[in-house]
């Protein structure tokens, strides 16, 4: 019960350096506390009793803070985005597969073998593109317009 | 450049939209009617062109009877008796003899002096629509029986002349489709003489996606499909549908084009050889897949001239066909899609194939 007193919230304890006290939540102790060694500050390379003299604004830390948090935003987003671009580069490279399912009979009809295939729908096409709309038309022979030979 | 190779000059290609980046295709004029070459991937286009010339040029050189220069030409010049032809030739002549015999003559190659007698005695686009009587004539063609092939030696009596219609388009779509594959060796080719199809390699995901129509030039206006060199408007929807090709061969014929008057009566085409006239026949337009295009283009033109009979003869040979009346009806056999976009499954076997390996005629 003493450190959720301390710590002001049920269940919470106030991490080192923060002041339940203050609004901004930084008590600006940078003479040890576990930042590094006593004599130099928390970053271990200014001259003892610096930080004394010269607290560090309390932004600093809430700058780095914020500035970890819009990494992370960042980077979720950059791997949501490769994510989303590598599943659609998948869906449309890997070819559409058929079904094949069907039968194929095999017989001999006035001496002539003959193998038909029903219910098939063309195989599988590794690497074939699907096209939709009709490439050709089939019909009767209408004449060409120019010269040409006939047959 | 001669006078000659001036007037046999290839047409130019031209780049056709297909609504797939994926695919690339290109049309020109040729064998009197439009090829159209469609290719996957689209970088194999420009090759693949150069192959297909070369078929092209070469069946023409073969077997146009409307050029004064061709093989067959020379061949009706020189008239009856015995005749070397050329290895081209030789199976084209070969393949119409089989196609003769599998439909029970109803595609006969002997039909080319009843064409002259009703006017199809030129290239079609300069046949005039005049009152210019029918010459008179002896009926029936003189039969497919009457001409012998042995190697590349044809025997042929006096009177006949060949006209390989029936099956030449479809060999010369066999033939470029391979011949396109061949020169780039991957990924997959369409090759449409006039409406008559072959594929050759991998075909798009569930199979070329094909539209069927009374007549190739026609488009579904509701599908974006590039506009050819001269529109004929959009397919009647009762009449058209889209299915998918994978393999084999696809061809349809139809007394509704190559019309043409004489003496005030409307002809078309594609002769009965029994009368030596028009067929006339209870289907407007029948479309029929087979293992080859040749094959295909064989079954469609016998269906037409063979009418009541066409969807049994069909059936039993296991084609996949769609047959439309001249009042609209339609008859599927062989496990045509009724579907939307359903595949036709061309049969693995080739009945003129079986035919050819069994005997030379």
């Amino acid at each position: 019960m003493a450190e959720e007193k301390e710590a002001g919230l049920p269940g919470r304890s106030r991490l080192p350096g923060f002041d339940e006290d203050s609004g901004r939540g930084y008590r600006g102790d940078y003479t040890g506390g576990g930042y590094g060694p006593a004599d130099h500050g928390p970053y271990g390379y200014a001259p003892s009793g610096y930080y004394q003299q010269y607290p560090p604004p309390a932004y600093v830390r809430d700058s780095g803070v914020s500035a970890n948090r819009r990494t992370s935003t960042w980077t979720a987003a950059a791997l949501i985005a490769a994510v989303a671009a590598t599943t659609g580069y998948l869906a449309h490279s890997i070819p559409a597969s058929t079904s094949t399912s069907g039968t194929t009979t095999t017989g001999t009809t006035g001496g002539h073998t003959s193998t038909t295939h029903s219910g098939q729908s063309g195989g599988v096409q590794s690497g074939a593109p699907s096209v939709g709309s009709p490439v050709v038309t089939s019909g009767g022979s209408g004449a060409a317009a120019g010269r040409g030979g006939d047959n | 450049m001669s006078a000659t190779a001036l007037l046999h000059a290839r047409p130019a290609w031209s780049r056709v939209s297909v609504g797939s980046l994926a695919v690339a295709a290109a049309d020109r004029d040729a064998l009197g009617t439009t090829a159209r070459l469609a290719v996957w991937p689209a970088a194999n286009l420009t090759a693949m062109l150069a192959a297909v010339d070369d078929e092209l040029a070469a069946l023409d050189a073969q077997a146009s009877r409307f050029r004064a220069d061709s093989e067959i030409s020379a061949l009706h010049a020189a008239g009856a008796g015995r005749h070397q032809v050329s290895d081209g030739l030789a199976e084209a002549i070969r393949i119409a003899l089989a196609a003769a015999a599998w439909t029970g003559g109803r595609c006969d190659p002997t039909v080319g002096s009843a064409l002259v007698r009703i006017g199809y005695d030129r290239d079609f686009a300069a046949i005039a629509e005049n009152d210019a009587p029918i010459q008179p004539g002896a009926g029936a063609a003189p039969g497919w029986q009457a001409i012998a092939l042995r190697g590349n030696v044809l025997t042929a009596p006096p009177g006949v002349l060949l006209d390989l219609g029936a099956t030449a388009k479809g060999l010369g779509a066999d033939r470029a489709a391979a011949a396109a594959f061949a020169s780039a060796g991957e990924g997959g080719v369409l090759v449409s003489l006039g409406g008559d199809i072959a594929v050759a390699g991998r075909p798009p995901a569930g199979g070329w996606p094909v539209l069927i129509a009374d007549e190739h030039r026609q488009v579904r206006a509701a599908r974006n499909l590039a506009a050819p060199a001269v529109p004929r408007g959009a397919a009647d929807p009762a009449i058209a549908q889209q299915v998918r090709l994978a393999s084999g061969g696809l061809a349809t014929s139809s007394s509704t084009c190559r019309r043409w008057v004489r003496a005030g009566r409307v002809l078309h085409h594609i002769i009965d050889p029994r009368t030596g006239m028009p067929a006339g026949s209870p289907w407007r337009t029948v479309t029929v897949a087979a293992a080859t295009c040749a094959e295909a283009n064989a079954a469609s033109t016998a269906a037409i001239v063979a009418g009541e009979d066409a969807p049994g003869w069909l059936g039993d040979h296991g084609l996949p066909a769609r047959l439309i009346s001249h009042d609209g009806q339609i008859i599927r056999t062989g496990g045509w899609p009724e579907a939307e976009d359903g595949p036709v499954c061309s049969p693995g076997g080739s009945w003129l194939a079986a035919l050819i390996e069994g005997g030379d005629r």
